[in-house]
C-alpha cells in the first residue's frame, strides 16, 4: 500500500497545476460544507447555551401550533397573536397539581423616555411572582411591584443605566406613550437567556393589568410562563396543561406547551433544516468536483496507457492496477479535502474574531470533512480505475 | 550444450477472432528452449514472432497446444491473476523502447516489479544490480537525464529485479546506436553465462550472430536452425 501511496504522490507532484485545478472543486464543496456546519454547530450551542439559562422545571406556553418534532417551519405570526391564551386559562393552569407558579406575559409595544433620553426594552405585563418563575432573574436594586400596584416598573440594569446614567433610579419617573411609571426596582439577569428572542436581560416588567391599560384596554396574553413544581414533574404537568387548556379552547389546539427540550428541539430542527439546505447545495459543488476527478482519472488512464501495460508485464494483476488508480483519485480529493480543511478553520477563525458567531469544529466535523474527500475519490474513482484495470496488457504496451 | 528444458512448446496453435473472422497467426508450433541458451527470433514483420513472445512471456494464452515452463505445465485455464504472479516470477522482459516510467528514478524503476512480487530486500538488490550495470552514480536519476544505453540498462536491471529464469527481450539494441547496442548485448550474453535464458527478438543479424540459436519464423511456422 505504501507502493501506491507513494506512487500517487509522486503522479501528483508530476501534474502539479492540473492536480491543484481538479481539486479545486472538491476544496470548494468540503470548504464550504465544513465552514457553514461548524457555524451551524456554533450556534445552536449558542441557542443552546441560551435556552439551557432558563432552567430545566420552565415550562412556556405561546399561541399558535409549534410541533417541534413535525420538522415543520411554524408561522412566526401565530406566535405574536394576543388573542388567543386569555386570563382564565392562566387561572386554570394554576389550579393543575405538579404547577408551582404562573405567571402571564403581556407585551406592550412602546418606548420609555426620561426627558430627551429614549430606551426600548422589551416591555412585558406580568404577575409579581415572575420572578419565582424565572428565576433567572434576579433584583438587584429596590424591590418588585405588588399585586395591587399600578403605574410602576422594574427597569432591567442596561435601560437603567440608559435612561439614568449611574444614578439610582429607584423612585424616579419614566414616560411609557403618555403614562408616567415609577421605577421600583432594577433586575438583574443571572445568565444569558431568551425568551422572547431578546435576552431576558433588557425585559423592563409592569404590571400585568396596567399592560392591559397601555394597550388601550386589550386584555392580551404573548405567553404563559409556567413552573412546575420539580424538574422531574415537568413532562406531566405539560400533558396536564396542555389538557387543561384543549378543553377551554373547546377542543382546538391553536396554543403550544414548550418544556427546555422541546424548545431545543424546535431550534434544532430550524437549525438541522438550514444544515441540510447548505449541504444540499454545496453537494452540488462536491459533485462537479467529483466528475472532475472523473474527467482527469480517465485522461490519466489513457495517457498511462503503456504504463498500465508495463505494469501488467511485470506481474501487477487487475486488483493492483485498480488499487493504484483509486489510490491516486483519492489522494488527489483527500488532499483537496485536507487544503479545503485549513481555509475553512482559518474562515472559523476571522469569523469567531470578527463576528459573534463562535464556529465550532467538531470532530464529527473534521471526519465529515475526511469521510467525504475519500468518498468523493472512491465514487468518481472506480470507473477510471477499473478501465485502467481492465486494459490488455499487450495492447496496452502497443499503445502509441 | 545446455539440456534442461526451460522453455517446451508443443503444437501451440493461436488464432486471433476479429468479429466473425478467425485469423490464425500461430500454427502448431513445437520447439524446445535449454536453460541457459541464448535464442534469436527472427523473422519478417507480421511473421507471428510478437505473438510467440507474448505467449512466451504469459501476456497472452494460445488457442491450444502446450506450454511449458521448467517442466511445469501452463494451464490454460490458469486465472489472470495467477499468470501475472508467475510472469513475476519467471519471466523478465526488456523492450525496444525501454518503457521506463518516466516520472519515477532509475532505482525506482528497477524496484517497480518487486512492488508485484512483494520479495524482501528489493531495494538492496536493485542497487546492487544497477552497480553492476554499470550506474552506480545514475540510482537517482529520471529517464530524461539517461543516455540510450543507460535506459536499456536500467530496464535489464527492472527485468532482472525479481531473479527470472527467462529474459524476453524484443529488438533490445533497436533503438541504441552500436556501440551502446553492443554493450548491451555484452549483459545479455553475460547474463547466459549466469545460467539465464534468453529470447531476443531482433532483426539485426549482427545481434543475431551472437546467439546460440536462431529460430526463424515465417507465416506462423517456425524454422529451426542451430548456429
Amino acid at each position: 500500500m505504501g507502493e501506491y501511496i507513494s506512487s500517487a504522490f509522486a503522479s501528483i507532484w508530476g501534474n502539479k497545476v492540473r492536480s491543484l485545478l481538479t481539486m479545486l472543486g472538491v476544496v470548494i464543496g468540503v470548504t464550504s460544507v465544513t465552514t457553514l456546519v461548524a457555524m451551524g454547530q456554533g450556534l445552536k450551542n449558542d441557542v443552546s447555551g441560551l435556552i439551557q439559562g432558563l432552567g430545566s422545571n420552565v415550562i412556556a406556553v405561546t399561541s399558535g401550533k409549534v410541533d417541534p418534532s413535525a420538522g415543520a417551519a411554524p408561522n412566526p405570526a401565530s406566535f405574536i397573536s394576543t388573542d388567543i391564551l386569555t386570563p382564565s386559562d392562566v387561572s386554570a393552569i394554576k389550579g393543575l397539581s405538579g404547577v408551582a407558579d404562573v405567571s402571564p406575559m403581556s407585551l406592550v409595544a412602546t418606548a420609555y423616555k426620561v426627558g430627551t433620553k429614549t430606551a426600548t426594552p422589551t416591555i412585558a405585563g406580568t404577575y409579581p411572582n415572575i420572578l419565582q418563575v424565572l428565576t433567572v432573574l434576579n433584583l438587584k436594586e429596590g424591590r418588585m411591584f405588588t399585586a395591587d400596584e399600578t403605574a410602576v416598573t422594574v427597569l432591567p440594569e442596561e435601560t437603567a443605566t440608559q435612561l439614568f446614567g449611574t444614578a439610582s433610579p429607584i423612585g424616579q419617573q419614566v414616560l411609557a406613550g403618555t403614562t408616567e411609571l415609577t421605577v421600583v426596582g432594577v433586575s438583574h439577569q443571572n445568565s444569558t437567556s431568551s425568551i422572547f428572542g431578546s435576552t431576558l436581560g433588557t425585559i423592563a416588567l409592569i404590571p400585568f393589568d396596567e399592560a392591559t391599560v397601555l394597550n388601550k384596554g386589550k386584555v392580551g396574553i404573548n405567553r404563559i410562563i409556567v413552573k412546575a413544581t420539580a424538574p422531574e414533574t415537568v413532562a406531566a404537568t405539560k400533558t396536564a396543561i396542555h389538557n387543561t387548556l384543549l378543553a377551554q379552547h373547546n377542543g382546538t389546539e391553536d396554543f403550544s406547551v414548550l418544556t427546555q427540550s422541546d424548545i431545543l428541539g424546535l431550534f434544532d430542527t430550524f437549525l438541522n433544516l438550514a444544515t441540510a439546505m447548505i449541504s444540499a447545495i454545496a453537494a452540488i459543488s462536491l459533485i462537479v468536483g467529483g466528475i472532475g476527478i472523473m474527467n482527469i482519472m480517465l485522461v490519466t488512464v489513457t495517457e498511462r496507457t503503456r504504463e498500465i501495460g508495463l505494469r501488467k508485464a511485470v506481474g501487477a494483476t487487475r486488483g493492483a492496477i485498480l488499487v493504484q488508480f483509486l489510490t491516486e483519485a483519492i489522494i488527489v480529493t483527500l488532499v483537496g479535502g485536507l487544503i479545503g480543511l485549513a481555509i475553512s478553520l482559518s474562515i472559523g477563525a476571522v469569523v469567531a474574531a470578527k463576528t459573534p458567531l463562535h464556529p465550532d469544529f467538531t470532530p464529527a466535523v473534521l471526519a465529515t470533512a475526511f469521510g467525504i474527500s475519500i468518498f468523493i475519490g472512491a465514487v468518481f474513482g472506480i470507473w477510471p480505475a477499473m478501465r485502467a484495470a481492465r486494459k490488455d496488457p499487450i495492447e496496452a504496451l502497443r499503445y502509441e | 550444450m545446455p539440456t534442461t528444458p526451460a522453455i517446451q512448446l508443443k503444437d501451440i496453435v493461436k488464432v486471433y477472432k476479429d468479429g466473425t473472422l478467425e485469423v490464425p497467426v500461430l500454427h502448431a508450433i513445437t520447439a524446445t528452449v535449454h536453460k541457459g541458451e541464448l535464442v534469436a527470433i527472427m523473422g519478417p514483420s507480421g511473421s507471428g514472432k510478437s505473438t510467440l513472445m507474448n505467449l512466451l512471456g504469459l501476456l497472452d494464452r494460445p488457442t491450444s497446444g502446450e506450454l511449458w515452463l521448467d517442466g511445469e505445465k501452463v494451464e490454460l485455464s490458469m486465472s489472470d491473476n495467477k499468470l501475472a504472479a508467475l510472469r513475476a516470477a519467471r519471466v523478465g522482459f526488456v523492450f525496444q523502447s525501454f518503457n521506463l516510467l518516466p516520472r519515477l528514478t532509475a532505482l525506482a524503476n528497477v524496484l517497480m516489479p518487486a512492488q508485484y512480487s512483494h520479495k524482501g530486500d528489493a531495494k538492496e538488490r536493485a542497487k546492487e544490480l544497477l552497480e553492476k550495470l554499470g550506474l552506480k552514480d545514475r540510482l537517482h536519476h529520471v529517464p530524461g537525464k539517461l543516455s540510450g544505453g543507460e535506459k536499456q540498462r536500467v530496464a535489464i536491471a527492472r527485468a532482472l529485479i525479481n531473479n527470472p529464469d527467462i529474459i524476453l527481450a524484443d529488438e533490445p539494441t533497436g533503438n541504441l546506436d552500436s556501440k551502446a547496442g553492443d554493450e548491451v548485448m555484452k549483459i545479455l550474453i553475460g547474463l547466459k553465462n549466469e545460467g539465464k535464458t534468453l529470447l531476443i527478438v531482433t532483426h539485426d543479424q549482427r545481434v543475431a550472430d551472437q546467439c546460440d540459436r536462431i529460430i526463424r519464423i515465417f507465416d506462423g511456422t517456425i524454422e529451426v536452425k542451430h548456429g
